[in-house]
């Protein structure tokens, strides 16, 4: 198989299949199984069914962010409320096929992530003890973009940079936190919480914050949503992450994309076995499971492809 | 991931949904008013206060407590309450 990267922006110019700019998605996907990671990752290939969790979280992001900014440019929180709501209606409907998305889900669908966002918007949004820090440009702290030199070069003289976007930046008692929204179908007890420590997505986004942002970033907040078929509830929680996991962290990051590298060069991305039965299982277990010399035409008949670029658009939900 | 509303028609949005919230979801959002819109708002927060009551009537759950116990020994300056927990 011709493997062609050189128009993704993120990807090398000089090594084929090797990335550069790397979100936390793309190194997530890499540590789990580079086979996977080469597949959803370089190749673009996703299942043809939606993820009713991606586009639920990615929905509430965006009604939130359309809300903290009404917020800083001055509007009072029923008026914030009432534009994130439009903007969440909207976002929802189907202007060709008049009718609203339906995701099939009892949790989570059109009339849950409306309701969850004025629930979390009332309770959080207009008294909130986390203050969203206001940018020098006038601008609120929510939905940054960042990318910032990893330290790590390639042997080629390329250098990587990390990437991704920060949910929001915001102040409790003079103390910086990044803040990130998660939502879930399930229940907010201590194992929720305790899964984003260690995590890499957390640790990544705790680096950004003392880097990119120059904020002394000592902990995060995860902003946890329950989404149940008639309520909403909200709990939140600290990850720590101090500047010696922040250092390891680093430092571990450094060999997995040394891994990347060596993978790239020899164009190969060996499957970790170990993986396929995780979670709900690996979208691509039906491909690895079958003979090598078969799975082309089934990655083409079963799955859609899309260019995953963190440096084009929002990737890391 | 398909585009939100490229999903086949199904049955309602929600069992509990009362029949008023599934006339605001299945209406073209261009043509509902900020009126209908504050008050599309006011029967969420009514709605909230409702299970709200009735999940005070639960027994206290376990895992709230844990979650700020660690928010206090986690935080400097900082209550649990700080925090919302």
């Amino acid at each position: 198989m011709t493997l062609d990267t050189s128009t993704n922006t993120s990807f090398s110019v000089k090594v084929p299949g090797l990335q550069l700019a790397v979100d936390s998605t793309s190194l997530g996907e890499f540590k789990t199984c580079p086979r996977k990671y080469y597949y959803s990752i370089i190749m673009g290939y996703q299942t043809r069914l939606e993820s009713v969790d991606l586009t639920f979280g990615i929905l509430l992001h965006s009604a939130v962010e359309h809300y903290h900014k009404a917020k800083a440019a001055g509007q009072g929180h029923q008026e914030a409320l009432r534009s994130a709501l439009t903007w969440t209606l909207v976002a929802t409907w189907n202007k060709t096929l008049q009718r609203p998305w339906n995701s099939g889900e009892p949790e989570k669908n059109r009339l849950t992530l409306v309701r969850t966002l004025v629930w979390y918007l009332d309770a959080h949004g207009d008294n909130d003890s986390l203050q969203t820090v206001v940018l020098t440009n006038g601008k609120a702290a929510v939905e940054l973009p960042f990318q910032f030199d990893s330290g790590f070069v390639t042997h080629s003289g390329e250098r990587w940079v990390l990437c991704g976007h920060l949910d929001r930046i915001a102040k409790l008692n003079e103390v910086s936190y990044v803040v990130d929204l998660k939502t879930t179908k399930g229940s907010l007890g201590p194992s929720f919480f305790e899964r984003f420590s260690p995590d890499n997505q957390f640790s990544m986004y705790a680096l950004a914050g003392r880097i990119a942002f120059n904020e002394p970033i000592s902990a995060l907040i995860v902003d946890a949503a329950q989404v149940g078929v008639t309520f909403s509830r909200f709990d939140r929680a600290l990850v720590q992450r101090d500047a010696g996991q922040a250092d390891e962290w680093l430092k571990d990051t450094g060999y997995w994309l040394g891994m990347m590298e060596a993978y790239a060069i020899e164009g190969y991305w060996p499957q970790n076995d170990k993986a396929c039965h995780q979670y709900r299982g690996c979208q691509f277990r039906q491909i690895c499971a079958r003979s090598p010399a078969s799975r082309a035409p089934w990655l083409e008949s079963q799955y859609k492809r899309r260019s995953w670029d963190p440096l084009a658009r929002r990737t890391d939900v | 991931m398909a585009e939100p509303g490229v999903i086949p028609q199904s049955a309602a949005l929600s069992e509990a949904t009362p029949d008023s919230l599934d006339d605001y979801m299945s209406k073209d959002p261009e043509v509902i008013t900020e009126a209908e819109k504050d008050a599309l708002i006011e029967r969420l927060r009514a709605m909230r206060v409702k299970w709200e009551a009735s999940d005070k009537e639960k027994p206290q759950r376990a895992a709230g407590k844990t979650i700020a116990d660690k928010a206090k020994s986690l935080v400097s300056g900082a209550s649990a309450a700080d925090l919302d927990l």
